[in-house]
C-alpha cells in the first residue's frame, strides 16, 4: 500500500534525531569505539539500586542493580527490546497477521497515546473521520482541535454497522477491495489486525485494564512506514514510554510465561463478568421501566437510553450530584455535540453490588424528577 | 495592560544600563500566543464530571470513569533499595496509587512537593499567579508547548547553535525560526534584537511568539548565561512581548558555587514557561519533568496530555517523592552536591585528556557545568562526514556540529563531545584517537584539494 497520502505535511516532516541513530551505532561497535555522542546522564548517579515486587500471588519480582539501570536509564524510542520481543512474539500468537513481516511494533506511555499519535500523524484540519458513534470521548478529545468532517456510523449490538458505514462512504469511489474470508477461531473474535491482508490496520493494545493503568505501558502495532512516524514523533516528544514500567511488564511477563498471563486474563474476565452481573441485577431492579439497555458481552460499561428524557446532559451535570449518583451523559461521546442525546454511560468496574443497587435507585429518582421537569417545562413553554 | 514602569538596577555596568520594565499590574493577554489548533482543545467531560468529587457526599455514588478495577492488578507490595543501603517500602495506598490512572496535571502530593521546591528556589515575582504541571519527561512538556505556542506562520527564536531535538521538532512544525547566534554566554541581545526587528517587518502574518533558550550548562556548547546577559534578555523579551521557553535539565549539575538567577526568578510579567527535569539528578527513564508558569499557558499543555498519555506515569511519580520525602531538603542537597562532584571530576579528567591530546588541534571553553564539551577543530571546516563516516573505525563517535545548526546544510567546524558516561581512561584514549581521526582528514582535504 501506499501510505504518504494518508500522512500529514507536519509528520511527513519528521526527520531521525541523528544522536539517537548514532546510539544504533553502539550495537554493531568494536569493544575499542569510544562513544561521547548520546547525552545520557552516568546512571552510577541514580540514587536507587534496586527493588523488589511482591506480587499478589506471593511470588517477587527482583529489580538487581543491572536491571535497575535499565529501569532509570533512557532507552531506546520503540520500547526496552526484551518487552518489545515478548509483545511481538504475543502479537504474532494471537493475531497471525497475514503481512506480519510488513509490520512493526512500539512501546506507548498508554495505549491512547499511540493513539493521539497515529491520529496526529494523519489529520489535518477539515479531514473526513469515519468512527462508530457512540465514540470514546479519549478519541473526540484527540480529533476535536482539528475540527474534523465526522462521518459517524451508527452501530448496533455488533457495533458499527456495514450497510451504514458503505452508506457514508458511496460519495468517494472504492478501489478494489480483497475478499477476506477468514477461518476464526471459536473463542476469539478475530481482530482486524488477523484480517490484515491489505497492511491496512493500526492496532492499539493496552495494559491498562489487566495489569495497571498507571504505570503507562500500552502499545501500537501496524504497517512499518506508519509506525515509523509514529516513532519519530515519540523520539521529539516523550523519548520512550517509562522504563522501570516497561521492565516491571516484560519481568511480569516471563515470570508468568503464556500460561500465567492467560490465567490471569481469565482471572479479570470472570470479574468483570461477576461485576457486570451484580450491576445488570441492580439495573433490571430500578430501572427497567425507565431505561433500555444492551447487555455488555465485555468491557465494563453499561450504555443506557433513557427514552422519556430528551436529552440527559443537564439532568447529569446540573441535578445528578444532590441524587448522590454520577455517570457520563451520552453527549460526551457523540461526534456533533450541538444535539440532544438520550443515553448515558455508567461504569460498573469498581463500583460495589450494594453501591450498584443504590446507585440504580438514585438514578431511578433522578430520571423520574426529570421527567416531572421536562413535562412542566413543556406545559410551560 | 497598565504597565508600571518601575526601573530595577541589578548591577551597574560601565557599558550597559540594565533595565527590567516591571511588574505589570494585570495579567499579560495569553489567547494571543495560542495556536488556532491548541484555542480548540477542551476539557474532557469526565475531568468536569470529576470536579463533583471535590465536595461531595460520602454517599455519592460515582459510575462515571472508566477506570479499571485496582484488585486485579497483580502488583502488591513494592520496595526500592537506594545508595546508601536504606530501603523506601510503598505503603498499600501508595502503590495503590502508583498503578492507578491519576490527574493529568501530576500525582498531587507531587505536584504539592515541586510546588514548594520551586518556590523556594526561584521565588518567582508572581507565584500567586503561577502553577505548575508534571511532564512525561521536560521535553515532552516543550513539545506539547510548542504544539501549544505555533502556527506555522508565526515565529520562534532560538539560539545557534540549538539542542538537536528541539530543531526536529521544529523541522516538522515548520514556523519560522529566527536563528541568533551565540557567544560565550549564550544567545547574543544585538543580534537577538536586529533579528526581532527583521522578523517583524518581513510582511509575515504571523507574529514572534517565543524565546527557546537552555540557560545553564547549553546543549551544545556548555555555556552559562550570566545574570546581566539574562537580565538584558529578559527585557527584550519584554519589548517584543514573547514567551519565554526556559529549559534547564542541567541546573542541578553546576560546578561552582555562582548563584545564577533563573528566568523565572525575575519574571515579573508571567512570560516565562520554565521546563524542568529530573533526567540528570534521579533518572532519565522514569520519564519525569515538570513545567511552571501561567495557567492559561500550562491549560493548554495539560490538554494536549489529557488527550494523549492520559497522565504522566504514576508510579514514577509515586517513587520520585517517596524518595524526595525521605531525603528531605537536607538529603536533597547532598544528592546534588554529590552528583556535581562526580560530574566536575568527568569534566576535569576531559579536560585533562583534550590539553595531552588535542592542544593546537583544538579548541575549547571549560565548561562550568553540564555533561558537554564544544570544541572547534582548528584546521578543518566541516566535521561531519570526518565522523559519521569514519569515526567508528577511528573508534571514536561524537556528535558533529551541524546537527545543532539551524541551517544544516553550511559547514561546521565543530563537535559535542559528552564526558558523563566515560571513564578516565577511555577519555584519554578517545581524544587519542580523535587527535588521529582530525589529522588523517587534514591530509585527505589536503590531498583532494
Amino acid at each position: 500500500m501506499k501510505y504518504s497520502r494518508f500522512l500529514t505535511q507536519v509528520s511527513r516532516n519528521r526527520q531521525p534525531s541523528l544522536i539517537r541513530e548514532m546510539t544504533n551505532l553502539l550495537a554493531q561497535a568494536s569493544p575499542e569505539l569510544v562513544f561521547m555522542a548520546g547525552g545520557l546522564p552516568n546512571a552510577q548517579m541514580f540514587p536507587f539500586q534496586a527493588g523488589s515486587i511482591t506480587l499478589k500471588d506471593g511470588r517477587a519480582l527482583t529489580i538487581h542493580p543491572k536491571l535497575m539501570m535499565d529501569c532509570l536509564q533512557y532507552g531506546p524510542t520503540p520500547g526496552y527490546p526484551p518487552l518489545v520481543k515478548q509483545l511481538k512474539d504475543l502479537t504474532q500468537q494471537l493475531h497471525s497477521p497475514p503481512r506480519w513481516a510488513e509490520m512493526d511494533l512500539i512501546v506507548t506511555a498508554g495505549s491512547q497515546d499511540g493513539l493521539c499519535k497515529a491520529l496526529e500523524m494523519m489529520i489535518s484540519p477539515g479531514d473526513y473521520v469515519v468512527t462508530q458513534e457512540p465514540c470514546y470521548t479519549g478519541t473526540l478529545s484527540i480529533l476535536k482541535p482539528y475540527k474534523p468532517r465526522y462521518l459517524p456510523i451508527s452501530g448496533d449490538q455488533n457495533g458499527m454497522c456495514p450497510e451504514a458505514l458503505k452508506a457514508a462512504l458511496s460519495k468517494w469511489k472504492p478501489e478494489e477491495v480483497q475478499d477476506t474470508e477468514k477461518d476464526v477461531p471459536k473463542d476469539f473474535p478475530p481482530s482486524f489486525l488477523s484480517m490484515d491482508v491489505d497492511c491496512r490496520v493500526i492496532r492499539f493494545d493496552s495494559f491498562s485494564k489487566i495489569l495497571s493503568s498507571g504505570l503507562r505501558i500500552g502499545y501500537v502495532t501496524g504497517p512499518k512506514p506508519l509506525v515509523e512516524r509514529i516513532v519519530l514523533h515519540a523520539q521529539v516528544s516523550l523519548l520512550h514510554a517509562p522504563a522501570m514500567s516497561q521492565v516491571l511488564v516484560s519481568e511480569l511477563l516471563k515470570l508468568w510465561g503464556d500460561e500465567g498471563f492467560f490465567k490471569h486474563t481469565d482471572a479479570v474476565q470472570a470479574f468483570y463478568l461477576d461485576q457486570r452481573n451484580a450491576m445488570l441485577e441492580a439495573a433490571e431492579k430500578h430501572l427497567s421501566d425507565l431505561c433500555e439497555w444492551a447487555v455488555p458481552t465485555g468491557g465494563m460499561f453499561l450504555w443506557l437510553k433513557v427514552p422519556k428524557i430528551h436529552d440527559t446532559w443537564d439532568m447529569i451535570l446540573e441535578r445528578a450530584l444532590t441524587k448522590n449518583v454520577i455517570l457520563v451523559p451520552g453527549k460526551a461521546f457523540m461526534c456533533d455535540s450541538s444535539k440532544p442525546c438520550q443515553y448515558m454511560r455508567a461504569a460498573f468496574s469498581i463500583v460495589s453490588p450494594e453501591n450498584m443497587d443504590k446507585g440504580c435507585k438514585n438514578l431511578a429518582e433522578l430520571i423520574r424528577e426529570e421527567m416531572v421537569l421536562q413535562e412542566s417545562n413543556a406545559s410551560s413553554d | 495592560m497598565l504597565i508600571a514602569c518601575i526601573v530595577i538596577f541589578k548591577y551597574m555596568n560601565s557599558k550597559t544600563l540594565l533595565c527590567i520594565k516591571g511588574a505589570n499590574i494585570g495579567m499579560m493577554d495569553y489567547s494571543k500566543f495560542i495556536s488556532k489548533l491548541s484555542s480548540r482543545r477542551k476539557p474532557s467531560c469526565i475531568s468536569e464530571l470529576r470536579r463533583a468529587l471535590d465536595n461531595c457526599s460520602p454517599s455519592l455514588v460515582w459510575l462515571a470513569s472508566g477506570m479499571p478495577n485496582p484488585e486485579k492488578f497483580p502488583f502488591r507490595e513494592m520496595t526500592v533499595t537506594l545508595e546508601g543501603g536504606k530501603k523506601l517500602t510503598l505503603s498499600k495506598e501508595t502503590l495503590s496509587a502508583g498503578l492507578q490512572y491519576g490527574p493529568s496535571h501530576g500525582y498531587l502530593p507531587f505536584r504539592n512537593q515541586l510546588k514548594r521546591m520551586v518556590e523556594q528556589w526561584h521565588a518567582p515575582p508572581r507565584w500567586a499567579e503561577s502553577d505548575l504541571i508534571v511532564t512525561v519527561g521536560n521535553q515532552d512538556g516543550i513539545s506539547k508547548a510548542l504544539d501549544m505556542l505555533l502556527d506555522p506562520e508565526d515565529f520562534i527564536v532560538v539560539p545557534d547553535p540549538c539542542y538537536s531535538d528541539f530543531l526536529c521538532m521544529l523541522s516538522s512544525l515548520a514556523p519560522q525560526i529566527v536563528a541568533v547566534s551565540v557567544d560565550d554566554q549564550g544567545m547574543r541581545p544585538d543580534i537577538l534584537q536586529s533579528a526581532l526587528e527583521k522578523a517583524i517587518s518581513s510582511g509575515s502574518t504571523g507574529i514572534p511568539k517565543a524565546l527557546y533558550l537552555v540557560p545553564n550548562s547549553c546543549n551544545p556548547t556548555g555555556t552559562n548565561m550570566g545574570e546581566e546577559r539574562r537580565q538584558e534578555i529578559y527585557a527584550i523579551a519584554q519589548q517584543y512581548d514573547l514567551i519565554i521557553l526556559e529549559d534547564d535539565p542541567y541546573c542541578f549539575l553546576q560546578f561552582n558555587d555562582k548563584y545564577l538567577p533563573s528566568f523565572l526568578s525575575m519574571d515579573v510579567d508571567g512570560r516565562v514557561l520554565r521546563f524542568d527535569s529530573f533526567s540528570k539528578v534521579v533518572s532519565s527513564g522514569l520519564r519525569i519533568g515538570f513545567v511552571t508558569g501561567p495557567p492559561p499557558l500550562l491549560q493548554g499543555i495539560t490538554l494536549h496530555m489529557q488527550a494523549s498519555c492520559i497522565c504522566p506515569p504514576m508510579l514514577s511519580q509515586v517513587l520520585i517523592h517517596e524518595l524526595l520525602t525521605s531525603w528531605g531538603d537536607e538529603g536533597f542537597k547532598k544528592h546534588i552536591s554529590d552528583i556535581c562532584q562526580f560530574y566536575k571530576e568527568q569534566r576535569d579528567a576531559m579536560i585533562q585528556a583534550l590539553k595531552t591530546h588535542l592542544t593546537g588541534i583544538c579548541e575549547w571553553i571549560v565548561p562550568e557545568g553540564g555533561i558537554f564539551v564544544w570544541l572547534k577543530v582548528l584546521h578543518l571546516s566541516d566535521t561531519s562526514a570526518m565522523l559519521l563516516e569514519r569515526g567508528a573505525k577511528g573508534d571514536i563517535v561524537l556528535v558533529p556540529g551541524r546537527e545543532f545548526m539551524v541551517d544544516s546544510t553550511k559547514p561546521s567546524p565543530y563537535m559535542r563531545a559528552a564526558y558523563s558516561c566515560v571513564t578516565p581512561e577511555e577519555m584519554m584514549k578517545g581524544m587519542e584517537n580523535l587527535a588521529k581521526l582530525i589529522q588523517k582528514e587534514i591530509e585527505l582535504q589536503s590531498t583532494h584539494t
